[in-house]
């Protein structure tokens, strides 16, 4: 009898021991159970990564049973019907993409939801989901947390970084030229000085061929581009150390001021309608083959580089970290979000299908091959050719210490007024000189600043 | 059947009327006082969906003192309006009733040409921005390529890159698109006047430009203050066409008053005082509006001084 006592027990045991692992593995399927035949409904800017998205979601309708609609627009309109649907209430989307410069408005007006209830929930949180280990620290810490909380993962890093024609650049009648004119070898770029002797020796209006482009448009565009200018120089929006920080106005310090007068130097190596280009057109014109060098974001390379339907260049790009200023060579760290709101129907639901999309190897290789715009890791591509643009993208999500990251900051009320801070921008490369002075405009800009930060 | 009193002929036709009218009115308070007075009260407030301090705060005349006293670039957009408002309303008069004049005296069947010339007024603004963003475009539009084949456009300048060109541009535009508007009322107004007073005027020894002067254009006063006020309100209103072409760039050379109170409202989420630069539009409306009243009023006490 205690034998067979004895071996019942062992069985039961066993049985048990053999459950509790059952009861307790997470599945997606299970987690989603409570929500099936629900509809979450997202928004973001319409590009390849969102493509990739609405590609993959039936794929977790099928699992989990929740659909996925996806609204698609242009940059600033996604921006503005999620800023319209948090105001009014409205919850018609149960998550959203949102760029970098909206969370502390977000935040600050408690239109957000912390993630950080999810990632507690052992009903929600996938146990093989490690953020901190798949995505890079410092891009997560700087485009998704604010003021020490986390409120979503990143969708897309962005950075920006020099692009060159490389067949000109190892062309030996160009080489030659160049350096009887420089004195120096014809190469990238190392400091700005050398990126406006590029400018100037490729600069052939005759032949409808030019230097540079700049994204000279009232647009968020020619923000994004100067900051660049403005890091590398050593010059800075506000003195501080998080972009949620409102410090002291610094971005009338004199290298802020002497990047402001080369950005404008470089107009005259730039097609006649520069003051009218954005990120698209510039993108076009290199498309088109029409300019040697250019400062542009990474998810255009694909476009550019490697489709040789779209672009007569492909093949014949080279990339850089931004030329080396006072400030070194810096890499630009921007990005979208995926965020929940705080008024979301479904926000258990749509947790689980951002956690779907971050937790698995989903990032299709043509993604990667666009210049890595996901935050999670996407080596390997084509490295080897494009080892200055995994510098600086390298750079940009804080995977490579070396060098400083321009940062664009995400106080509430200073992102809105980008417009307002490139037309500061746009008016100092407007006037003559003598007539506005890159000191006035650098002037303007802190006096918007300092209203942003309440002073 | 008991005969209705005049007193009750008169209750029943009231009540009838205000039944009929209460449809359109209900219709009237709800899209237009409304709004309007929503609009008020928050040029009133503090409202920023941006910062989160400033829920709506009742703040007295704040805003308009901010927008009369601080706000450069609400000023340079006004004058900036003004200028656009004069030269575009202007050609668009001189040019329309020109071409009115012409058609009415030369052309016999106006059918097929007016309906020629009302394509451009037929077009979305913002189809007519597209079209002339693709024309002007400085590397490779059409109409560009042309004004450099002929010297009017030097081989390194853009028209929408080049702050001394881009407001003319944008005035040709719109007057290419709105002449025919003017074109078309004028010359009804033309078709419209009685002959008597020219065959009176040619007896009397008085030529054409007498006629043109002391006959016509009083007679077409009504028609004329009607036509520009109605393109006078349109062109201080202009947004959908310039937005598209500039986007009020490159700076602020081309930012008139509706794209900054677009901008202040939907890019700074600076609500209660973009609702203050609203207003500022609505009021230089209401005096356009008066100047119109004015010049019919005028006219009718001229008509009763006559008789």
């Amino acid at each position: 009898m205690g034998r067979i006592d004895g071996w019942l027990r062992g069985l039961a045991i066993g049985v048990l021991l053999w459950q509790v692992p059952q009861s307790h593995a997470w599945t997606l399927e299970e987690a989603a159970k409570p929500y099936k035949g629900v509809t979450l409904r997202t928004i973001g800017e319409s590009l390849p990564p969102l493509e990739a998205m609405k590609a993959m979601a039936p794929e977790f309708t099928k699992r989990t049973g929740i659909k996925v609609e996806i609204e698609m627009y242009e940059h600033s309109e996604a921006v503005n019907k999620v800023m319209l649907d948090l105001n009014s209430k409205r919850a018609r989307y149960d998550f959203i993409l949102q760029p970098h410069r909206e969370l502390g408005k977000f935040v600050a007006n408690k239109h957000l939801q912390a993630i950080d209830r999810f990632l507690d929930d052992p009903k929600l949180r996938d146990p093989s989901f490690d953020p901190a280990k798949v995505l890079y620290p410092g891009l997560w810490k700087e485009i998704s947390w604010y003021q020490g909380k986390v409120y979503g993962f990143p969708f897309t890093a962005l950075t920006m970084y020099a692009w060159y024609r490389a067949d000109l650049l190892n062309d030996p009648k160009e080489r030659a030229g160049f350096k009887a004119k420089y004195g120096y070898e014809l190469q990238p770029a190392r400091d700005w000085k050398q990126y406006r002797d590029l400018a100037e020796w490729f600069t052939r209006p005759d032949q409808g061929f030019y230097g540079t482009a700049l994204q000279g448009k009232r647009h968020e565009a020619l923000w994004y581009e100067w900051i660049n200018f403005l890091y590398s120089f050593g010059g800075d929006v506000l003195d501080v150390k998080a972009g949620s920080e409102c410090g002291p106005v610094i971005v009338n310090s004199p290298e802020a001021i002497e990047s402001l007068e080369y950005y404008k130097s470089l107009v005259k190596f730039s097609p006649p309608d520069t003051l009218n280009y954005f990120w698209d057109d510039v993108m076009a014109l290199m498309q088109q083959g029409k300019v040697f060098e250019l400062i542009m974001w990474n998810d255009a390379t694909y476009a550019v580089a490697e489709d040789k339907e779209a672009s007569t260049v492909a093949g014949k790009m080279a990339f850089d970290l931004v030329p080396q200023g006072n400030g070194g060579k810096v890499g630009q760290v921007e990005g979208w979000s995926y965020l929940v709101p705080a008024s979301a129907k479904n926000q258990a639901a749509a947790y689980l299908f951002i956690q779907w999309m971050m937790a698995g190897q989903r990032t299709p290789r043509c993604l990667c091959r666009q210049g890595s715009p996901e935050a999670r890791l996407c080596q390997g591509v084509d490295a080897d050719q494009r080892s200055g643009q995994a510098e600086g993208h390298a750079a940009a999500v804080g995977r490579d210490d070396r060098h400083p990251r321009a940062r664009d900051l995400h106080v509430p009320g200073g992102s809105e007024d980008r417009q307002g801070r490139a037309r500061h921008v746009g008016e100092g490369h407007l006037q003559a000189p003598g007539q506005v002075r890159a000191a006035q405009v650098s002037g303007q800009v802190t006096d918007a600043w300092e209203r942003h930060c309440g002073r | 059947m008991r005969p209705v009193s005049a007193r009750g002929r008169l209750l029943f036709d009231r009540g009838t009327a205000w039944f009929l009218l209460a449809p359109a009115a209900v219709l009237v308070v709800i899209f237009l006082v409304g709004p309007f007075y929503y609009m008020t009260w928050t040029a009133f407030t503090d409202l920023s969906f941006a910062n989160p301090d400033q829920h709506g705060s009742f703040i007295g005349f704040d805003n308009f003192r901010r927008l009369m006293r601080d706000d450069d670039i609400f000023w340079s957009s006004f004058g900036r309006t003004l200028r656009f408002v004069v030269a575009s309303v202007g050609l668009e008069f001189v040019l329309g009733f020109a071409l009115a004049l012409l058609i009415h005296r030369s052309v016999r069947s106006t059918r097929i040409l007016l309906t020629l010339l009302l394509i451009p007024m037929m077009l979305a603004p913002v189809a007519v921005g597209l079209l002339w963003k693709l024309l002007l475009q400085g590397d490779f539009g059409m109409v560009a390529y042309y004004l450099r084949s002929v010297g009017l456009l030097g081989r390194d300048a853009a028209i929408f890159s080049n702050p001394d060109l881009v407001m003319p541009a944008i005035v040709a535009i719109d007057v290419w698109q709105w002449t025919p508007f003017v074109t078309l009322v004028v010359l009804a107004g033309l078709m419209s006047l009685p002959r008597e007073p020219f065959e009176a005027a040619t007896m009397d020894g008085a030529g054409p430009w007498r006629q043109f002067f002391d006959v016509l254009l009083p007679l077409m006063r009504p028609i004329i203050a009607l036509v520009l006020l109605l393109r006078g309100i349109d062109a201080f209103k202009e947004f959908d066409k310039v937005f598209i072409l500039t986007g009020g760039g490159p700076g602020t050379v081309s930012e008139l008053l509706s794209i900054y109170a677009y901008r202040v409202n939907f890019k700074n989420w600076d609500i209660g005082y973009g609702a203050a630069v609203a207003f500022m539009v609505y009021l230089v409306v209401v005096v356009l509006c008066s100047v119109f009243y004015k010049a019919v009023y005028w006219k009718r006490s001229g008509d009763r001084v006559a008789a």
